[in-house]
């Protein structure tokens, strides 16, 4: 629900943008360009080790925003995200995205949510894996 | 005067002297007077919880000064520090935020100055100042990035040592360069170590001995020398 906000309130700021499958929308350790909004397809999110040992992280559903951290702290991609289908996507340069939020204490809220889901969703995935 | 446990208490965060260098407190004038009015200083002595994981979020958590644990509980029962948060950040955003019960514990490393925003507080102080929505986003990124790094590591490392090696080459990031070697301050036990890279206290102990043996690392009381950066990174797959 907040990704929808947050998509509504980008509309007309954004480029829609179309990926086949295996593409890539950003690489790992590039630098932040702006924020992607998936509006359909799944994306898969993967760690890329340095003898191209990949590990898939987690997929993307539609609504899902990708790219919101690395936007605000500006430091690079941790991980590589790829279409595991075809896929469209919404992307919104970093300027114009922190523009539009802070014409908005609603929309701020809902970036806080989602990055409070995505803080939630990496410790779930740190319980899951040393469970193992 | 120093305080009994030597932290600069500071009352006031108007005041506070070590503002500047805050991520999150470090703000204009007005949010800065707004945060001041809604929180509640306390000092804590080494080894204090300040919430704990499943607890309903009553509020967050400032630390003016020392250093807390982060942990959680692996789904087979094993204890796991997520991070260690340094003086200005912020902790139990992410369920205040969302209304959930606390994700992770919080536990004071060494004594510690902190001041606890209410709930309710805390939300209302986010809809007023859009620089306080910034500097939280930034401490939730910064929590989710430091989480990432830990699934990435023991996701992807191969061995034990790997993680160790891992681990170490990151805190020599911010270590000091000196003849020997880099030189960085080990303030946590074996103990603490192993659950960093998801391990018992005896790996970590027989790993460490290990490197010492290879000349790629060297102890002197609580200072760590990493003697052969390359040797360690080539160590590292991930």
């Amino acid at each position: 629900m907040s990704a929808s906000i947050i998509d509504s309130t980008l509309a007309g700021h954004e480029t829609l943008l179309r990926f086949r499958t295996g593409e890539t929308l950003f690489s790992e350790g590039d630098p932040p360009r702006g924020v992607y909004v998936l509006h359909s397809g799944t994306v898969q999110l993967l760690f890329a080790g340095k003898n191209g040992n990949a590990k898939p992280l987690r997929e993307t559903q539609p609504g899902q925003i990708l790219g919101l951290s690395c936007v605000v702290t500006q430091r690079p991609h941790d991980c590589t995200a790829t279409a595991a289908e075809p896929c469209e996507v919404a992307f919104i340069e970093r300027e114009e995205f922190l523009r539009t939020l802070d014409d908005s204490p609603a929309v701020w809220f809902c970036v806080l949510r989602i990055l409070s889901s995505e803080v939630n969703a990496a410790y779930d995935d740190i319980r899951a894996i040393s469970g193992r | 005067m120093p305080s009994p446990y030597n932290l600069a208490i500071s009352e006031r965060c108007g005041q506070c002297p070590v503002r500047a260098s805050h991520a999150f407190c470090n703000m204009q004038p007005e949010p800065v007077e707004a945060l001041d009015s809604i929180k509640f200083n306390a000092a804590y002595p080494k080894g204090a919880l300040l919430f704990v994981e499943g607890e309903q979020p009553r509020g967050v958590y400032i630390l003016c000064g020392g250093r807390v644990k982060l942990t959680t509980t692996s789904t087979e029962g094993r204890t796991l520090i997520v991070k260690i948060a340094n003086h200005g950040e912020i902790l139990g955003a992410s369920a205040a935020i969302l209304g959930k019960r606390y994700e992770v514990s919080a536990e004071t490393l060494e004594p510690s100055q902190v001041s606890f925003i209410r709930r309710e507080d805390f939300l209302r102080f986010l809809n007023a100042y859009p620089e306080a929505c910034m500097h939280t986003a930034q401490q939730l990124s910064e929590k989710y990035e430091a989480a990432q790094r830990e699934v990435r590591s023991l996701g992807l490392a191969h061995t034990t040592s790997e993680k160790l090696a891992k681990l170490l080459l990151g805190w020599s990031a911010e270590g000091e360069s000196t003849p020997q070697g880099t030189r960085m301050q080990v303030l946590l036990t074996h103990e603490e170590i192993a659950q960093m890279i998801g391990t018992t206290r005896e790996t970590v102990t027989r790993l460490l001995s290990d490197f010492k043996r290879k000349k790629l690392i060297s102890v002197k009381g609580s200072s760590l020398f990493l003697l052969a950066k390359d040797r360690m990174t080539d160590m590292v797959s991930i």
